[in-house]
């Protein structure tokens, strides 16, 4: 199914694993690079930069080659003949993206994520050309299995949130009449495709998947929170909610989704911290804002001026607490920094970070730190 | 997995009672998250002291909340005093984690409180440039005191703003910042002047490490400089003769030239991308403009087969400056 060479995916993990080894100083220079000739890697990871540049450069050709295409065919403008030229612009792209994966061993370049969004694009544009009364499940449905594709061919971070998003779509325009069930079908679903994403990480067989489903435990996460978040849970019932007299106002159950908008983010941050699951903790430190958000929506304890003074001060005084508690390791945590990029590993980004340690002996000192400009106050120092 | 490495004979088996003895007293880091609640935290706070200070003008409390502004302020740079390790001109670790934080806090609220007292008491008349130059001063003076890079970016941006040119990193993705032909000649000026800071830095081994943000900061403004001064031309400036466009691009070329070295000198390629892309909207402006001359639909043809051809050419362009950069660095 996936389109690499998986001997040559395993190398590569093997080569990731010794270099973490070497940075922290378990094993000898010459261990690295014994490792690095028995596991060779001919994989083709650019660092970040040029990934963002050959991914904008490919899209610039890809959509020129377009108009190219269009130019040429102006004369018999139908929509079937749009469509068919969106279709064939869609083989065109996937060949050209098969090429690149097989030929010239590109992973993750760049220039494989710009052919995969063209090819699919272009492709579910072309079908909706054809036929414009599509219905919007059917729309779902065949975005679904088009980006499904692309994640399982070749473990694609966002073609597999599109293949999430496009399964709770379906389900969010199919269900509409169950109203208040909803949330929950929602809520059940997103805690399935999360404790199945769970479970086939550490299945041998999709190894490769890895750091992918780790991102897509998160958004998993998010939607579940998502599902039975006060606000949002509210402000769709009201919309789909017609009675003769107009529109509902008001949410009945109101303090089942007031409970679940508190509790879920604080289970996120509890069962995060007793399984030190990464993803959990820091999907739970994000809700914790969507928490003071809702709160905030509906009742305003105090001007949003206050509020931030306080809630700044308390978050400067909870992190000084902890990392003075923390000054000796204790029950397993840390606030020193550890070797292993965490989140940006578990967000894929991992490939990215490595691929510029692969540069051994490589100044870092060049690298960009992202929120530039006046925002990347903090820590600068600190070494990130 | 390192076991069957171990079997391999490709490690020792003393580096294996390393790995043995890692994995076992393994630690969950809770660093990344710790920070980032530190940051905001700080951000929070001093945003919301400015805004509440700003909401009170016209009250009593407000010289209560002034005082605890400046108090708060005050604590900070005691602090960052008290705890900051000797001064060198190369770089100076950070004495504790939260030294970062306190500084920053401080240099916030420094600002903030100075803005207040323009606002409120009009302490400096009519010159508002002082109300801005004052935090200025002190910006600069902590960044380099206490080897602060986001300081520093603070300061430059504060420097900046005080010009009148305005950078912050939403005007940057807005694409918005220049509207007058006087705002250009200012940002080109001072993007200039920041790359000649960059230069000096290195030349007199004064904070090495301060380079990147001057020369990231210079390369933007000089760049967005030149290629808005392109675009507006079409609109404006007519009257002064079509060509205009021509002679900023050929200030691009000359800047992107000498970016371009400097870039290769410091094995960064962030800088060979933006100078690319830069360089990249900058040609296909005057590439454009050159084709609408000839009015023909022969013209459309020639424009897209550019991009596509100038596209391909430019990563060949990239990758092989890749290959570059890393090949050198491995000298």
């Amino acid at each position: 199914m996936i389109a690499y060479n998986k001997q040559q995916l395993d190398n590569r993990e093997i080569i990731i694993e010794a270099e973490k080894a070497f940075r922290r100083q378990l094993i000898t220079q010459e261990e690295l690079n014994g490792i690095k000739a028995a596991y060779p890697v001919d994989l083709y990871t650019p660092n970040m930069y040029l990934r963002i540049g050959l991914f904008i450069l490919s899209l610039i050709i890809g959509i020129f080659s377009y108009g190219f295409l269009c130019l040429i065919m102006l004369s018999g403008a139908t929509e079937h003949v749009f469509g068919g030229i969106n279709i064939f612009f869609a083989i065109g792209s996937y060949i050209v993206l098969e090429l690149l994966v097989k030929e010239k061993k590109h992973y993750k370049s760049g220039a494989d994520a710009a052919m995969m969004w063209m090819s699919g694009g272009s492709f579910i544009g072309g079908l909706v050309l054809f036929d414009i009364h599509m219905s919007p499940t059917a729309m779902g449905i065949i975005v679904l299995i088009v980006s499904m594709w692309f994640f399982l061919r070749f473990a694609d971070q966002v073609m597999g949130w599109v293949a999430q998003l496009a399964l709770l779509y379906i389900l969010l325009i199919n269900l509409t009449s169950l109203l208040l069930i909803l949330p929950f079908v929602i809520m059940g679903v997103s805690f399935g495709m999360y404790w199945l994403l769970r479970n086939l990480v550490n299945q041998e067989a999709f190894r490769h998947y890895k750091g992918v489903m780790k991102g897509m435990q998160a958004l998993a996460l998010l939607a579940l929170y998502a599902g039975g978040n006060y606000f949002l849970v509210r402000v769709t019932y009201e919309s789909w909610h017609y009675t003769p007299e107009g529109e509902v106002k008001g949410l009945p159950m109101g303090w089942l989704f007031w409970m679940l908008t508190v509790v879920v983010p604080l289970a996120y941050l509890f069962f995060g911290l007793k399984n030190k699951d990464q993803i959990l903790l820091r999907v739970g430190l994000v809700l914790v804002a969507a928490i003071v958000f809702t709160i905030r929506y509906y009742h305003s304890v105090a001007p949003l001026e206050v509020a931030m003074t306080i809630g700044g001060l308390i978050m400067i005084l909870l992190a000084y607490g902890i990392i003075r508690y923390l000054k000796e390791p204790k029950h397993g945590f840390t606030s020193e920094e550890d070797d292993e990029k965490g989140t940006l590993e578990a967000l894929q980004i991992e490939s990215i970070v490595i691929s510029q340690t692969f540069k051994t002996g490589a100044p870092a000192k060049d690298r960009f730190d992202f929120g530039g400009g006046s925002a990347s106050g903090g820590g600068a120092s600190g070494q990130y | 997995m390192f076991g069957k490495l171990e079997q391999d004979g490709l490690i020792s088996p003393g580096s294996m009672s390393n790995i043995h003895a890692a994995a076992g007293k393994k630690l969950f880091s809770l660093h990344w998250e710790l920070k980032t609640i530190l940051y905001l935290g700080v951000l929070l706070l001093s945003g919301g002291l400015g805004v509440l200070v700003y909401k009170n003008i016209d009250t009593i409390g407000h010289q209560v909340i002034l005082l605890a502004i400046a108090l708060g302020c005050a604590g900070c740079f005691y602090y960052s005093f008290r705890k900051k390790l000797p001064f060198s001109w190369g770089k100076v670790p950070a004495p504790n984690p939260f030294f970062d934080y306190v500084l920053l806090l401080g240099c916030l609220l420094f600002i903030t409180f100075i803005t207040y007292l323009q606002a409120a008491y009009g302490v400096f008349k009519f010159h508002y440039g002082t109300a801005t130059f004052i935090p200025l001063i002190v910006l600069f003076f902590s960044a380099y005191y206490f080897d602060h890079l986001g300081v520093l970016s603070l300061a430059i941006t504060n420097l900046a703003a005080w010009l009148g040119v305005n950078v912050s990193p939403m005007t940057f993705i807005a694409g918005s910042m220049f509207i007058s032909m006087h705002l250009i000649i200012t940002g080109l000026l001072l993007g200039a002047a920041l790359l000649l800071v960059d230069f000096l830095t290195h030349y007199l081994r004064k904070k090495p490490h301060f380079g990147f943000t001057y020369r990231n900061f210079g390369m933007h403004l000089m760049l967005l400089a030149c290629v808005t001064a392109m675009f507006i031309s079409s609109e404006s400036y007519r009257m002064e003769g079509d060509a205009i466009y021509l002679l900023w691009f050929a200030i691009q070329a000359g800047t992107s030239f000498y970016l371009y070295r400097e870039a290769l000198k410091h094995h960064s390629f962030y800088f060979l991308l933006m100078i690319a892309l830069y360089g990249y909207v900058g040609l296909s402006y005057v590439v454009v403009r050159l084709l609408l001359l000839t009015e023909s639909e022969g013209g459309i043809y020639a424009g897209i087969l550019y991009f596509i051809a100038s596209a391909i050419g430019l990563i060949l362009f990239l990758v092989n400056s890749n290959k570059k950069i890393k090949h050198d660095s491995l000298q």
